[in-house]
């Protein structure tokens, strides 16, 4: 069966990822709408909530993941708690998929429909999913190497017109600033797949904290994001579709050089297609100890992602469903499934070490 | 798997893949367009595309067609243009947007709206009120440019940190309108025909144009309310934008210095008191000095140093500049300099939205050095 | 003990009759004896002086066995006896002089191997300024010997195995005792072991049961035509694996880096060396994604072109009546065809042809309008640039006819999706317990500085991660 284990180092980029990638599209602009200029505060509360919830997160990853709740307790047990997880996985898969049809449908591209992207992502996806969290991981380490790119053409030609001081007065929307995320609550708390993944292998010397550092490190920079896009579009964050994508244009106008988003753009698209991939594998790693084969899982889960093309036709069906009742469904069976699942492998497996079940399963 | 199913589910797959790229149009027949301009007419818009012809395959120059449709909308006009062209029109290279005079009255920030929105027009591109109309700018072919929506970029950035022109794009008009003041400016270009006095003989159906920058159109709440002069427009690029070309000229013991500009850029402090405080720092380079007797010398800095009161005089010129433009806006309402969003950056809730503008005391400082 | 007429008649039949197996019937006081050779196969000088001669002159007075074949021929290095025929047959059809004596029971072979051989040169695949300039060659001896002079400590093994039931290739797996992986080594022994296959001709062939992925673009087992460059990758842990019969040596296991260093670059400099690195990385970069970013920016995505380039393209593509994605597929095709026909036309014709062919005929394509100037400078710099890297050529050429159709149909979305899943699968690909994009998937920091840099030999404390046990290289100073 396949590996489900992970470096530590590893785990932790899958980390970064999963709190980083759709924070960084149509989220600015959402929280805007509410907490106005203190987005950056809204966006803090979250982060402090995500971090805090990663914990029980870290603890079921270092502990075998939820495949060692299936060894102690039994299929009824962890059936019961993977159920709602994939539930979870699927609709955030949907509608992130739905999001990426609508940027590139309606923002990137002349005459694609949005169901042909959704199909093509799909493809793609299953077929990274199909080569395992290794190949998944390695990809992510590999798109890392886009990121300098964007920074090198920005400093290089970019001339950004940030102005910080629309980030005053700090704190005056009130509660609004603190709550003003809960329009965009669906794009948040993306962990659920790291519960699939066994962290840990046996010669490593980084730790648990390793995880927090880099994730702590990858928040920080997220709040800052949010900040920059105040400080750049300030009341008129509707003109962003997305922010990256908005943002590392830098300000320039296509002339002699082109258009500057483009490494923004291809950035964002490698790490949406690797978070889109990471969660269909995580519904494969949780019905393959069942019994179901992992590529038919993958195929299947691919193919209903597909259908995102054809039921959110845009960007605006895509947010009516986003902002609805399944944003507390979602967020809410992250979190509880998270802290049961790390109380279970608490009482019943305590301080074994992950790579133990990863070896065995 | 079998390995005969894998295969047979990867050609599929990329089968897939390859054909749902569907409808594609190549480059070469889309209609480009490197400039549009919005007109309102009687019964909805008029909206005129500068679109790029190919040339001859050796050449690194392009034609030019000029073409305008009507409509009911932004919308209905741009199809119309559409459809005049036979091509799908394409925005990925539509750099400056022209807003002719009736538009700019009541309905500017719609119709950027919907280009914003809806026709793939990038946020960056630049924006500029005409002060005749919009179709008159673009069809007009400058005199030292083939093509003046390329004309007006180049003016727009290569030469937008000029002192004399106000580059904006369509991400600074929308941001400051979405503020509490609402107080907005843009370039107002006028054309006029060069009667021949420019590039030698020209031919009668070649009428050339010399684009002027000087004047800004001031806005508020979207709408345009004045226009201020070549002075106003200094005013403002020296607290809005970062200049690092132009020229200045300051009389002391009845001397005229010229100075070029090599740096000026202001930081602006708001306090709670709605006392909002300037600080311009300029560097100049000083280039001739004019006498009373008419006659002209080069100069260098010393000759600067050596007079204390230049320095005064300079600073006086930029700062009545800056006060000029601040005044003249105030005259109809206008915050240009946005001290509404600092005023309530300091206050915060205590803001007087309704009578900050009347409490605001502005201090303007500056400092100068020469090279 | 054999019936030796009987013995005779069944050699023959064993060797089917061939016309170039030699029996040399001889006399040596009354006993009947038999040479068998192949004809050309052996130093027929050293034969006649060394082994028959004094054959006949002991007149009988000799024992048909091993001690008595030692005796009698003291100057011959090495005598093998056989008790099976068919093993008999084996060696003297592999040019050993074979030799039966009438009342023995046993049959021998006798080392005078003297087949004609290519000299070594120089390979043409490893052309270099600096650094030696021996290539193996089709005799595994002789490629043996090579590199044994490279190890003098005794630490050098080659493990001999034979594959193929009617070529009896010999093949010889070698290794370094102590630096490579036992449990390496033992996989692919079993794996060769396991090969059930009539004959080998060449390396390739065998390489084909070692990957793990026959079917895949991308190539899973080194190779290599020079000993200094197999004696590296053997001190770095590597397994060798010699092939009678061809040149090229298999190295083992293989991570795609490694086609990324050249053979000259062990002896350049290495600021120079990593200079040339980049290079050849960003050359493969472009060869692979320039010709499909091209089709899908003048195809889809005009927003990413600048201004300048966009006015060129539609002038240069103003009349041509093919759309981007054909173009540049027949321009790619066109030069592959070229490419191919350079490498196997006679000599005298190669210089025209690549003039013809490469100037003329894309000069003249241009002037006809069939294709865009643009668009053949960009394939000739496409091909241009896989050669940065020749031992991936073939890999890279499928990739970037592959992106060619996916930019055309998908733009840039098609191929930031493909090169992503394309990345994804080729770093799941583990051969040999080592992951073939190793130092860069999984990221090790210290052995990226010398992937894509090139560390001072007296900086090269550890060797490749993964491939060896034994991670030390030099205790020089630490």
């Amino acid at each position: 069966m396949e590996n489900r284990s992970l470096r530590v180092g590893a785990y932790s980029l899958i980390s970064a990822v999963c709190a980083a990638v759709f924070k960084l599209s149509i989220l600015p602009s959402l929280v805007s709408q509410d907490a106005g200029k203190d987005a950056w505060i809204s966006v803090t509360v979250i982060a402090a909530l995500e971090i805090i919830t990663l914990v029980p997160v870290v603890f079921v990853s270092f502990h075998g993941g939820l495949q060692a709740i299936k060894e102690k307790y039994g299929n009824i047990v962890y059936t019961a708690i993977i159920v709602p997880i994939i539930a979870v996985l699927m609709i955030k898969t949907l509608v992130y998929l739905a999001e990426v049809n609508s940027f590139c449908g309606s923002y990137l591209f002349y005459n694609e429909s949005v169901e042909n992207v959704g199909i093509v992502f799909s493809i793609a996806a299953a077929f990274i999913a199909v080569t395992g969290i290794k190949g998944i991981s390695r990809a992510a380490t590999i798109a890392l190497w886009s990121i300098p790119l964007i920074f090198i053409v920005g400093l290089a030609f970019g001339e950004p017109a940030a102005d910080f001081s629309k980030l005053l007065p700090v704190g005056v929307t009130g509660l609004k600033g603190f709550a003003g995320i809960d329009n965009g609550l669906f794009f948040t708390f993306d962990m659920a797949p790291l519960m699939l993944i066994s962290a840990g292998e046996n010669d490593e010397k980084l730790s648990q904290g390793t995880v927090f550092s880099v994730t702590g490190v990858i928040y920080v920079l997220i709040i800052l994001f949010f900040a920059a896009f105040t400080a750049v579009f300030g009341g008129a964050y509707y003109l962003s579709p997305h922010a990256l994508s908005s943002m590392g244009s830098f300000n320039v106008v296509n002339t002699e050089i082109g258009a500057v988003d483009w490494p923004a753009i291809v950035a964002w698209l490698s790490f949406a297609l690797i978070q889109i991939s990471l969660q269909i594998w995580a519904v494969t790693a949780a019905l393959t100890p069942l019994g179901f084969k992992p590529k038919i899982t993958a195929v299947v889960a691919a193919a209903v992602a597909a259908t995102s093309g054809f039921i959110f036709k845009n960007i605006e069906k895509t947010l009516i469903f986003a902002e609805s009742m399944v944003k507390y469904f979602t967020v809410g069976i992250t979190v509880v499934c998270a802290v049961v699942a790390a109380i279970l492998i608490k009482i019943k497996v305590g301080t074994v070490k992950g790579a133990e079940y990863a070896a065995n399963i | 798997m079998r390995r005969i199913y894998k295969w047979i589910a990867f050609a599929l797959a990329f089968l897939l893949f390859l054909i749902l790229g569907s409808e594609t149009v190549p480059l070469a027949d889309r209609a480009v367009v490197m400039g549009i301009g919005i007109d309102k007419i009687e019964n909805g818009y008029k909206v005129t595309a500068q679109i790029i012809m190919p040339t001859d395959s050796e050449s690194k120059s392009a034609g030019y067609i000029v073409l305008s449709g009507d409509g009911e909308s932004v919308s209905e006009a741009l199809m119309s243009v559409s459809i005049e062209a036979g091509r799908q029109l394409s925005m990925s290279h539509c750099n400056a947007v022209v807003l002719g005079f009736e538009l700019i009255q009541h309905d500017a920030v719609n119709a950027l709206d919907y280009m914003v929105r809806n026709a793939y027009l990038s946020e960056n591109a630049l924006i500029v009120a005409a002060a005749n109309t919009a179709e008159e700018v673009l069809n007009a072919k400058p005199a030292f440019a083939e093509m003046s929506s390329l004309y007006l970029q180049t003016m727009l950035t290569k030469y937008g940190y000029y002192s004399i022109r106000s580059g904006r794009n369509i991400k600074d008009f929308l941001v400051s309108h979405n503020t509490r003041s609402q107080g907005n400016w843009l370039s107002l270009t006028t054309v006029t025909e060069t009667a021949g006095e420019v590039g030698g003989e020209q031919s009668a159906e070649e009428p050339e144009f010399i684009f002027s920058f000087d004047d800004t159109a001031v806005f508020k709440g979207g709408d345009y309310v004045t226009k201020l002069d070549e002075r106003g427009t200094r005013g403002i690029n020296y607290v809005e934008k970062h200049i690092k070309e132009g020229s200045i000229v300051a009389v002391c013991d009845g001397k005229i210095y010229t100075y070029f500009i090599e740096n000026i850029k202001t930081q602006k402090k708001f306090s709670d008191d709605y006392s909002a405080a300037f600080s311009t720092r300029a560097t100049l380079i000083l280039k001739e000095i004019q006498s009373d007797d008419g006659t002209t010398s080069t100069a260098n800095s010393i000759d600067s140093e050596r007079n204390p009161g230049i320095k005064a005089a300079v600073a006086k010129v930029i700062a009545d500049d800056i006060r000029y433009a601040y005044e003249e806006s105030k005259k109809f309402g206008v915050d240009i300099f946005g001290l509404g969003e600092g005023f309530y950056g300091a206050t915060g809730k205590n803001f007087d939205p309704v009578g900050y503008f009347d409490r605001a005391v502005l201090e303007i400082e500056v400092k100068v050095d020469f090279v | 003990m054999y019936d030796f007429p009987r013995e005779q008649k069944a050699l023959k039949k064993a060797f089917n009759n061939s016309d170039d197996i030699i029996f040399r019937p001889v006399t040596s006081g009354g006993k009947q004896a038999l040479f068998i050779f192949a004809d050309g196969m052996i130093d027929v000088k050293d034969a006649d002086f060394g082994v028959v001669k004094p054959l006949i002159a002991a007149n009988g007075a000799f024992t048909p066995d091993m001690e008595g074949m030692k005796a009698l021929f003291s100057t011959v290095q090495k005598i093998e006896q056989h008790t099976s025929r068919k093993k008999f047959v084996e060696t003297v059809a592999r040019g050993a002089l074979g030799l039966i004596i009438e009342g023995g029971k046993d049959y021998f072979t006798l080392c005078l191997h003297s087949y004609p051989t290519r000299s070594i040169a120089e390979p043409p695949t490893s052309a270099v300024v600096k650094g030696p300039r021996e290539g193996f060659t089709e005799d595994f001896k002789a490629n043996m010997v090579m590199l044994r002079r490279r190890f003098g400590s005794g630490k050098l093994v080659f493990k001999p195995m034979v594959i193929g039931r009617v070529s009896k290739t010999q093949i010889r797996i070698c290794y370094v005792k102590g630096i490579a992986s036992e449990a390496l080594v033992e996989k692919i022994t079993s794996k060769i072991e396991a090969i059930d296959i009539d004959g080998v001709v060449d390396s390739s062939e065998i390489s084909a049961f070692l990957e793990e992925r026959p079917y895949s673009v991308f190539k899973q087992v080194g190779a290599t035509e020079k000993p200094d460059i197999c004696a590296a990758k053997l001190l770095d842990g590597r397994v060798a694996v010699i092939v009678d019969g061809s040149p090229m040596v298999l190295t083992l296991p293989f991570i795609l880096v490694e086609d990324f260093h050249d053979s000259e670059d062990y002896y350049r400099r290495p600021i120079r060396t990593a200079l040339i690195r980049i290079m050849r990385l960003l050359g493969i970069f472009f060869a692979v994604l320039l010709p499909a970013t091209f089709v899908a920016l003048s195809t889809l995505q005009y927003q990413i072109l600048p201004q300048e380039l966009m006015i060129t393209i539609l002038n240069s593509t103003q009349g041509i009546p093919f759309t981007p994605m054909t173009e540049m597929l027949i321009a790619l095709v066109f030069f592959e065809v070229l490419g191919e026909a350079s490498v196997r036309m006679p000599r005298y014709f190669g210089m025209a042809i690549s003039v013809v062919g490469g100037i003329i005929l894309g000069e003249t394509a241009v002037s006809a309008g069939v294709l865009s100037s643009l668009t053949v400078l960009i394939t000739a710099m496409s091909s241009i640039g896989l050669f940065a890297i020749p031992d991936e050529v073939g890999a890279f050429s499928v990739i970037r006819i592959t992106l060619v159709f996916v930019g055309a149909t998908l733009g840039l979305l098609g191929v930031v999706v493909a090169a992503v899943a394309m990345t994804a699968y080729v770093a799941s690909l583990r051969l040999y317990g080592v992951d073939y994009l190793t130092p860069f998937a999984p990221l090790v920091p210290r052995q990226l500085n010398d992937a894509v840099f090139k560390r001072s030999k007296t900086d090269s404390y550890f060797r490749t991660p993964f491939i060896s046990r034994n991670r030390r290289r030099l205790t020089y100073g630490k």
